[in-house]
């Protein structure tokens, strides 16, 4: 069953906020490598935020769509007022949650359930097994994780998982797919690990061109096969570099999106922006460049006058193969992995096989 | 080399190196300055005037 205006047009603007910088983990993969927590807004300070970008919303004639992350969100111990806030505004229709997993108990997901809003909770599984996952995410919080799943989809919540492909997990993937499933998972993102924070060292757990071809072919084949069988976990591939795996399915006339099809532009400059702790703005969490503070830029001024924002946004700056390539439009090349690995957020995507 | 540290220091360190740089709107069109789509209704023209998704759709980011 597709869900009309989940993946097609919409009115939405997106917002990935980071509330917090504390978290109760240490991932060796984090793009954050301070938990300090020393720049985190307070409740008061974060609804001032929400305020400021309430009536620009409302003058694009857009609505809110906001992912709460961290650090670990739950981790704040007013997560809730703020959620009630944000539910209760007209400006904004999603709420979304992004978190390790790892302190969801019964008592957290019966208040959950009271915001109308929040569509769904993201856990990051790091690997089908413990041996995988807490190599990355440290002893224990697998069993953690999976607790923290099943408490939520035992209480109807829409679940996904996000899974950070590097070279240490990418054998796990085929058991992954049979874990999303046997848990009735809703959606599964594999993302591929950006060197950077944490991890700024880790360029050997990247994986090769040709390792990520051939993973991204099974992971297709696998999700094409399953969807015949019924499955009802949707494994997201919109993302850049997935195009390379079968261009035909782009050039499709009809103007709906299916589950079955690959590749997305990456959103920066597009329809999204991620909030720090600290209300400086990114244009994406894993291009750590700011583009201004919401403390003292409006939304306007941000969105409209960026010139990192008005560099990306205009393809024919893109470097090297992306700066041809015939897939732009489903594609373009991460800009953050370009950056993390060269320096230069333009440089063509140095995972791309095509 | 210098440069290449430069980078590096700068990359992982999110907020207290880069100040975000802006235009000058009068370099920029009317269009430009007023519509929060013009660059998704351009890229739908580089798709031959067909929806593109962009990867915030399905909320997975991390």
């Amino acid at each position: 069953m597709e869900q009309a205006g989940f993946l097609g047009k919409d009115n939405n603007f997106y917002f990935q906020w980071h509330i917090t910088e504390k978290c109760n983990l240490r991932c060796s993969h984090c793009y954050q490598d301070d938990y300090t927590s020393s720049s985190d807004m307070s409740i008061q300070e974060l609804k001032n935020i929400a305020n400021k970008l309430s009536p620009t919303l409302a003058k694009w004639k857009k609505k809110g769509d906001i992912s709460i992350t961290g650090g670990e969100p739950f981790i704040r111990k007013d997560l809730f007022p703020f959620l009630e806030y944000l539910d209760s505004s007209q400006e904004i229709s999603h709420l979304h949650i992004l978190s390790n997993g790892t302190l969801i108990t019964d008592e957290i997901v019966e208040k959950l359930k009271k915001f109308t809003k929040l569509d769904s909770i993201q856990i990051s599984l790091d690997g089908s097994s413990p041996e995988t996952h807490d190599k990355i995410r440290g002893p224990g919080n697998f069993e953690k994780a999976i607790r923290g799943i099943r408490i939520l989809i035992s209480n109807c919540m829409d679940v996904k998982v996000m899974f950070t492909l590097q070279r240490c997990n990418m054998k796990d993937i085929p058991s992954l797919i049979d874990l999303a499933i046997k848990e009735k998972i809703n959606g599964l993102t594999i993302e591929r690990l950006v060197p950077m924070g944490s991890a700024k060292d880790a360029k050997d757990s990247l994986l090769s061109r040709e390792e990520l071809r051939d993973i991204f072919q099974y992971i297709s084949d696998r999700a094409d096969l399953e969807y015949e069988k019924g499955m009802q976990l949707r494994i997201l591939k919109y993302r850049p570099l997935w195009i390379n795996i079968d261009p035909n399915r782009a050039k499709a006339e009809s103007n709906t999106v299916s589950y079955k099809e690959l590749g997305a532009t990456c959103s920066i400059g597009l329809d999204g922006l991620t909030i720090l702790p600290d209300a400086t703005v990114l244009p994406c969490r894993r291009l750590p460049i700011p583009i201004g503070n919401l403390k003292r830029d409006s939304l306007e001024k941000i969105w409209f006058t960026s010139d990192l924002l008005w560099q990306i946004r205009d393809k024919r700056n893109l470097k090297g193969k992306c700066n041809s390539c015939e897939f732009i439009p489903r594609c373009g090349g991460c800009r953050a992995m370009a950056y993390a690995y060269t320096g230069d957020y333009l440089a063509e995507d140095p995972q791309c096989w095509k | 080399m210098g440069d290449e540290k430069m980078v590096k220091e700068f990359k992982n360190d999110v907020s207290k190196r880069i100040e975000p740089k802006f235009r000058n709107p009068k370099g920029l069109s009317p269009e430009q300055l007023a519509d929060p789509d013009y660059a998704l209704k351009q890229l739908e023209k580089l798709n031959g005037g067909k929806l593109s998704i962009t990867c915030s759709k399905c909320h997975h980011c991390r």
